[in-house]
């Protein structure tokens, strides 16, 4: 299981490898942390004619105060994201979710951008951003642009990212309100086989607002929409969370394959639906 | 000199290999280098049965750092047929090529043999390496094996069915005609992997001046598969040795000699060069040995001539249930190595 | 076509041309000779190939040799100062930690880190540490308690 030939560059600044991602665009990978790419060229899955390693490109990595959320460079390595007091205090949701992530080897080496630029519906990220109505901001040789989480997956590990287009940060809002991230894996630390992430802001004694993702249900994380409808300005409570937790998977198709079915993704989703919004809640 | 009997009984004894394994040095079939050692690296089919239409190895072969890419045409003068041998009195055996020569009877059944600088370009060798398969219907439950209607596997056989037997213990007809019911189960076992770290593999350093070939082979039973090359290679058993390494695990899956042991060793000596193979994991969850499945069916299934049927007689004490034992075993065509 | 790599790997510096498509996994075993990093799955599951990158555990078959470039490398070489065994090493050692011993560098190297950061663990905290590394051989239960006593001893 040896990678195919290709061509290696290490760019040293962000607008070298913006002008070689130009220069190849899909014919080149990304090289991040390697954790999701590097299988691939193991398998021999892959074949990019160029592989870009980002690693010396400093200006991508970082985490910094941002109105009154923050910013995650793209680059910055998933453990200095879980140690982060910034992110405990200011993006809980992201910790958690780091938490589930494989293990502390991969997590030393895997990105926060890498995660969510490879976007595989089962990972943690990706739905933890969408959670967090996060905006993905992105570069490329004409200029920058913020993609909101709600438009940046787009498929199975398909996202917005044009040909020539890097993603070099991703801005988190303040979050006002508790969060809560659950995942049923085989083990701990393998790929999610369903999860769910939860936003839940009160005000008095009511929901103002609430936003819940669904992972592993289909060929990107899921929004509830419906069921976040059903809560807004709604009291919480055990049954109102049941409620929404059923809305939330009555239309999905997820798909059956080796290691859960159909039905098994569609009712365990619902389960933790529920007890995410219990526990963001609460 | 006589040593006391205590010093080795009754005492908690330290095995003496852990300190170069703690150490990272052990030597694992994987750590064996030779000067200039060959890579070997199998084309292996993605077909689970398919005749074989072509094999085109001519791109390979120009391809950087390729030596050499042999098929089974190569290996017909040079080998003996490959038969299981076996204790079991009416066991039927398949004749094995090293390499699929006219069908592919598995997914990663072997089809060529490239050999190369390193591993890297005999995998991009082994890329270009044309086969042309024509898909045959696939057999891979017991139950498809008895099916006279289902192609064969092997069809010099004239039958899927390797090895049958048949046994009756106590009097089942008695048995079930008294029993205050009668259960019928269908227990599956599936087929198992073994999955040792340390993959399948092996070194052949060849000496073409003393015609001595040493084969460094990953093996539970490094006699076994000396007798068994000697006899397949037509090679001087007295020229013959094989050296296991250590082995980071096998479980049963390198208990015997395996059909690439056979390749791996030909080139060797066709090449005047040491070759290595060592399979990826890829290779090892496809092509190496699985643990065998096993069916056990109840009575009132289409019976074959090999399948006993059994009821299971249940008293109304259910500690007398007792399961005549009708295996249908996986064994079937496939036999060993496979 | 190659690279230059400067690693520093167990102590020493190299400066050497690499095929850029090489894993640091092959790397280290193939143009370095320190074979006691091993490959069990060259897709990052088993661990087997785990080795302290900048300090960090990785798996050096999910590295290319390009990214391990003006980095130090820690591998189970590295880890006994001459003849004489390291702790962890001599407590596997002690516990019957490892049968065929081929997935116990990996685990030696996860558990360096894991003691570097937390010296006196609970067992669930050690499980979940090792989780990622997976052994065929022992059921898991003496390289805990090999662990466990390497902490006891300090």
């Amino acid at each position: 299981m040896k990678p195919p030939a290709f061509q290696y560059v290490a760019p040293s600044t962000l607008d070298e490898a913006l002008a070689i991602r130009a220069e190849h665009g899909f014919d080149s990978a990304l090289l991040a942390g390697g954790q999701s790419l590097i299988p691939l060229l193991n398998l021999r899955i892959a074949f990019p004619a160029v592989v870009i390693d980002l690693g010396r490109v400093k200006e991508l990595t970082g985490i910094r105060p941002a109105d009154g959320g923050l910013a995650i460079g793209a680059m910055t390595r998933q453990c200095e994201a879980e140690r982060s007091d910034m992110v405990r205090e200011r993006a809980p949701l992201v910790a958690q979710a780091l938490h589930q992530i494989g293990h502390r080897a991969i997590r030393n080496r895997g990105t926060i951008g890498g995660s969510l630029a490879h976007a595989d519906p089962a990972a943690e990220l990706p739905a933890a951003a969408l959670a967090l109505a996060a905006e993905l901001v992105v570069r490329s040789t004409r200029g920058e642009r913020a993609i909101p989480a709600d438009d940046f997956f787009r498929s199975y590990l398909t996202t917005a990212l044009e040909p020539d287009e890097l993603l070099v940060e991703v801005r988190l809002p303040a979050v006002n309100g508790g969060s809560s991230f659950q995942e049923v894996a085989r083990r701990h630390g393998d790929f999610a086989l369903v999860g769910a992430a939860a936003v839940v802001a009160l005000e008095g004694r009511a929901i103002r607002d609430v936003r819940l993702v669904l992972l592993g249900v289909g060929p990107t994380p899921v929004r509830a929409a419906g069921a976040e409808a059903m809560l807004r300005n709604v009291q919480p409570g055990e049954a109102a969370f049941a409620e929404a937790a059923e809305a939330a998977v009555a239309g999905l198709e997820p798909t059956s394959d080796i290691h859960a079915t159909a039905d098994y993704r569609r009712r365990v989703a619902g389960v933790l639906a529920r007890r995410a919004l219990v526990e963001a809640a609460s | 000199m006589t040593i006391p009997a205590t010093r080795y009984i009754g005492q908690s004894v330290l095995r003496i290999e852990d300190t170069r394994v703690l150490t990272g040095r052990g030597r694992y079939i994987d750590d064996l280098r030779m000067p200039g050692m060959l890579h070997a690296v199998f084309v292996r089919s993605p077909m689970a049965h398919a005749r074989i239409v072509s094999i085109d190895v001519e791109r390979a072969r120009h391809m950087p750092g390729v030596v050499d890419v042999i098929t089974d045409q190569e290996l017909l003068a040079g080998t003996a047929p490959m038969l299981v041998h076996t204790e079991m009195p009416n066991y039927r055996s398949p004749v094995f090529r090293p390499l699929a020569s006219d069908k592919v009877r598995h997914v990663g059944d072997p089809v060529a043999l490239v050999l190369a600088e390193s591993r890297h370009l005999g995998e991009d060798a082994r890329d270009a390496v044309d086969v042309e398969y024509e898909p045959l219907d696939a057999i891979v439950t017991a139950e498809e094996a008895q099916d006279p209607t289902k192609p064969l596997v092997f069809d010099d056989m004239g039958t899927n069915i390797s090895f049958g037997d048949r046994q009756t213990y106590g009097d089942p007809d008695v048995a079930f005609a008294e029993a205050d019911r009668v259960v019928g189960l269908t227990l599956r076992t599936p087929r198992a992997m073994h999955v040792p770290l340390d993959t399948r593999g092996g070194v052949a350093d060849y000496d073409p001046g003393t015609g001595e070939l040493i084969y460094h082979a990953t093996s539970q039973a490094p006699h076994m598969v000396r007798l068994g090359l000697a006899e397949i290679l037509r090679h001087p058993a007295d020229r013959l040795h094989v050296v296991a390494p250590d082995m980071g695990g096998a479980f049963g899956q390198k208990g015997f000699m395996a059909r690439e042991d056979v390749c791996v060793c030909f080139a060797a000596t066709k090449l005047g060069r040491a070759v290595k193979w060592v399979e990826d994991r890829v290779e090892n969850l496809t092509s190496a040995t699985h643990g065998r499945g096993e069916d056990i069916v109840p009575a009132g299934r289409p019976v074959g001539v090999h399948r006993r049927a059994g009821r299971n007689p249940a008293r109304s004490d259910p500690r007398l249930l007792r399961l005549p034992e009708e295996a249908a075993r996986g064994r079937a065509a496939r036999g060993l190595p496979r | 076509m190659t690279i230059n790599v400067d690693v520093t790997v167990n102590g020493t510096r190299h400066s050497v041309a690499a095929d850029p498509r090489k894993t640091l996994a092959d790397f280290l075993r193939d143009d370095l000779g320190l074979t006691g990093t091993h490959l069990g799955c060259e897709h990052g599951v088993c661990g087997a190939c785990t080795v302290l990158l900048d300090g960090g555990s990785a798996r050096s078959c999910l590295t290319l040799v390009g990214q391990a470039n003006g980095s130090e490398v820690m591998t189970i070489e590295g880890l006994s100062n001459g003849e004489a065994l390291h702790p962890l090493q001599e407590a596997m050692r002690d516990s019957h930690g490892f049968q065929c011993g081929f997935c116990t560098p990996g685990f030696l190297m996860t558990a360096v880190e894991l003691l570097r950061s937390n010296p006196k663990p609970t067992e669930a905290e050690v499980r979940e540490a090792i989780s990622g590394n997976i052994c065929r051989c022992t059921g898991y239960q003496s390289i805990i308690q090999g662990i466990l006593l390497a902490a006891e001893r300090g």
